[in-house]
């Protein structure tokens, strides 16, 4: 048998393909045959090596780019052309030429006259579209499974006006999301819509909330800079409860001083 | 048991790539749940660039809904899609004028694995160097196999070669690469 045929063998071996009589010739020839042990050991090791797999992960964008190409091809698919169906009137021949020949005019003339405006329409309709397909995708990754996609969705919000829907859905983020930092940046998200009742009503109440101490300080910065009322009430609110941390304690005097300094 | 599983799992997923060559294109986001990792993991064993991987992996899926009509049922999508992986890498391989039998020059290996290679053993380290030594075809008979852990049976499918020849081969390529890796430690 050549070296190759052995080393063959050997791969077989550890790959459990042989019988169990060729397994055992081969176990008694190991432990005679030193330069075919080697060979197995470093076979062996080499198995041990690439057993021990390490998985690589995609970046969260490609799973974006994948549910915008497949939206485009949804798309491509709902647009449908109409079919006429044409019945022959029985005119004559000179009748439909002449006929064609004035539609063709009256319609070149109409269509330079709208082109303007129409260019103009549909050049809104694509970007009210794109803007639509942007946000449902934005919503589909702000409930993905990994919190580096929703991250992602998260600090890409503010790049698109927030309709409802998205409002909604990024206060759910600050109140029930498993990831700090993904709700740090909703909280970030929302500092440009603390004038809408149910952002402000939402800060309001989970400023007292204790399970999060950091999404407090941050909470408290945000009212802090609102200056109103409600606001400095439930800042007060904090020093008055004695459960409060004391880190979040110590946020709330500060943020009570710097409003009393500009009061005055 | 495990097979009527295994069967079970095919024939749902073939379904889902039935639907979608049906118009139901939603599915199609679920199929891509399942593969996009794998194939990910297939086209950075074989080229060992995270970005070319990315844009690999995205091409396949391209295709997957291009030519979603030509899926027949009796198809398994799994081989199928490897099939459409191995296309899309053959073509950037002509498209870089690199034939099949050429190992990849390790200077290929780009930035980003150098930096992940970094953390990782030793060892793994001289074990992707020699695979990027091995020739492509090689290469793609091991990452198929101790990789992304598919059966001789599913290789021969996806390569369109007997099971006997795909074993042959894949001894063949488990001792070339233990040739280079001891060469290399030893270096």
């Amino acid at each position: 048998m050549s070296t190759e045929d052995k080393n063959i063998q050997l791969v077989k071996y550890l790959e459990g393909e042989l019988s169990p009589e060729e397994s055992a010739n081969l176990e008694s020839t190991l432990k005679h045959d030193p330069d075919l042990k080697k060979e197995f050991q470093e076979l062996k090791e080499l198995f041990g090596l690439l057993g021990n797999q390490e998985e690589y992960l995609p970046d969260a964008a490609l799973k974006m780019e994948f549910l915008e190409i497949l939206e485009n091809e949804k798309a491509r698919l709902t647009e449908t052309t109409p079919i006429r169906n044409i019945q022959k009137q029985g005119f004559p021949q000179w009748f439909s030429v002449a006929a064609t020949v004035s539609l063709l005019l009256i319609g070149t003339f109409t269509a330079n006259w709208i082109k303007h405006s129409t260019d103009q329409q549909n050049e809104i309709k694509a970007l009210k579209e794109e803007v639509s397909i942007t946000r449902k995708l934005l919503l589909l990754a702000i409930s993905d499974q990994q919190a580096s996609t929703r991250l992602e969705a998260v600090n890409s919000v503010n790049k698109i006006e927030m309709d409802d829907e998205l409002v909604i859905s990024m206060i759910r983020v600050v109140k029930d999301d498993s990831n700090l930092n993904v709700k740090l940046a909703a909280l970030e998200a929302l500092k440009p819509m603390t004038s809408d009742y149910r952002v402000n009503d939402a800060f309001l109440k989970l400023v007292a909330e204790r399970d999060e101490p950091l999404l407090q300080i941050y909470l408290i910065q945000m009212l802090s800079e609102m200056e109103d009322e409600k606001s400095i009430a439930a800042i007060q609110a904090l020093l008055v409860d004695e459960n409060t941390a004391e880190l979040v304690r110590e946020e709330a005097q500060l943020a009570l001083f710097r409003i009393n300094k500009t009061m005055i | 048991m495990k097979t009527q599983k295994n069967t079970k799992k095919l024939m749902d997923e073939n379904s889902l790539m039935v639907a979608v060559k049906n118009g139901d294109l939603d599915k199609a986001a679920f199929i891509f749940d399942l593969y996009h990792k794998r194939l990910f993991n297939f086209f950075v064993r074989l080229t060992f660039d995270r970005e070319l991987s990315h844009d690999l992996t995205q091409t396949v899926f391209l295709k997957m809904l291009k030519y979603r009509h030509s899926f027949r049922e009796e198809m398994i999508l799994k081989s199928w899609l490897y099939q459409i992986a191995r296309n899309v890498h053959i073509d950037h391989l002509k498209c870089n004028n690199i034939r099949f039998s050429d190992h990849a020059a390790t200077e290929n290996i780009k930035v980003e694995t150098v930096k992940e290679q970094q953390e990782m053993a030793d060892k793994e380290r001289l074990l992707n160097e020699a695979l990027a030594r091995l020739p492509v075809e090689m290469r793609e008979l091991l990452v198929l196999t101790k990789y992304q852990c598919l059966k001789y049976e599913e290789i021969a499918i996806i390569m369109n070669i007997s099971v006997a020849n795909v074993k042959v081969k894949v001894h063949r390529a488990i001792i070339k690469l233990k040739e280079l890796y001891f060469q290399l430690e030893n270096h």
